[in-house]
């Protein structure tokens, strides 16, 4: 029993550290998620336009999102936020770099590519990347922009 | 590799013949040494399914139209998840470790942590739905922070293969 008490009173202790501010920012989306549209309307009425649509658009997305794709995005989301803000801000610099410069048509088998790439060891994502048909797919900077992108995203 | 010679690719660490396979590349003579050695490695066997799998992915995937009833599906799904899940997440381990019938003994420190987490998620899981009804205030930096967790999940699901994504 005593050992019981122990491990419950050291998990409440470790608590602190999980309620840290990152976990802030989900619990604001989950309180604007929750608003009903005038709250809502109220709350972002001074934001410019073009920004609000954004949330309001990204918001939507999330809300309808199915059950079982929102829980899977919610664990990467926790493992994205334990990564340091360096390494935040490189895969977000990535992906801006992966939308600017892979082309439209190319994007939909990058994804394809990086999911298969993250299940990969480091050897095995080489002979993968310099197969022919990656290398007819995509050119050697797409290739190197897919390897660095798996590299540095979260599990 | 040396297919004749009954030699592995993978354990002779010359995959790109088995790559060289999956996109069809090889000569026909080539291609029936490989199947014939496939017929017998398990692991070559395994690793050119896995690599025909994407490639057949990229190669044929289509986004499936949608269903007439697929919001109302939808909804009903996300009600039903909301209702069921948090009681059973809460009470099963909680339950199980207080009435010791676990067998804990060997894994105490395994449940421990199990433990930790259950309750750390379920009292700070920042994704908790807030009971309905109650008014909701934001603060600006509370928006920012919303709009910036919006902006991480946006690029978290751009990341996932299509076939991931079971809506939008």
């Amino acid at each position: 029993m005593i050992i019981r008490v122990l491990i419950i009173t050291l998990g409440l202790a470790g608590l602190g550290l999980w309620a840290q501010p990152p976990a802030q920012q989900a619990r604001a989306l989950e309180k604007l998620r929750r608003m009903d549209p005038e709250e809502r309307e109220r709350a972002l009425q001074d934001m410019p336009p073009a920004r609000r649509r954004l949330i309001e658009q990204r918001l939507d997305r999330w809300n309808r999102m199915a059950p079982a794709r929102k829980q899977r995005l919610q664990g990467s989301f926790e493992n994205f936020r334990q990564m340091k803000p360096e390494q935040q801000e490189n895969l977000r610099s990535l992906v801006r770099k992966f939308n600017e410069t892979m082309p439209a048509e190319k994007r939909v088998d990058g994804r394809r590519a990086l999911t298969h790439l993250r299940k990969l060891d480091p050897e095995a994502r080489k002979k993968f990347l310099a197969s022919p048909r990656m290398k007819d797919r995509f050119n050697d900077g797409e290739r190197e922009l897919l390897a660095e992108m798996a590299e540095n995203m979260p599990d | 590799m040396n297919a004749k010679n009954n030699q592995c690719p993978m354990q002779n660490g010359n995959a790109e013949i088995l790559l060289s396979y999956c996109a069809r590349s090889l000569e026909p003579e080539q291609t029936a040494q490989i199947e014939q050695h496939l017929t017998a490695c398990a692991e070559c066997r395994a690793w050119a399914a896995e690599q025909q799998t994407v490639w057949a992915a990229m190669d044929a995937w289509e986004a499936e139209p949608i269903s007439a009833d697929f919001d109302a599906a939808l909804f009903a799904r996300i009600a039903a998840a909301e209702r069921t899940s948090a009681w059973e997440r809460w009470t099963s381990p909680v339950r199980q470790f207080f009435q010791g019938g676990m067998g804990w003994r060997p894994v105490w420190p395994a449940v421990a942590v199990a433990l930790t987490l259950v309750i750390a998620l379920s009292i700070e899981n920042p994704f908790r739905t807030e009971p309905a009804g109650q008014t909701v205030k934001l603060e600006a930096q509370e928006i920012e922070q919303a709009e910036r967790a919006l902006e991480d999940l946006e690029m978290l699901r751009q990341l996932e293969a299509p076939e991931e994504e079971t809506s939008l």
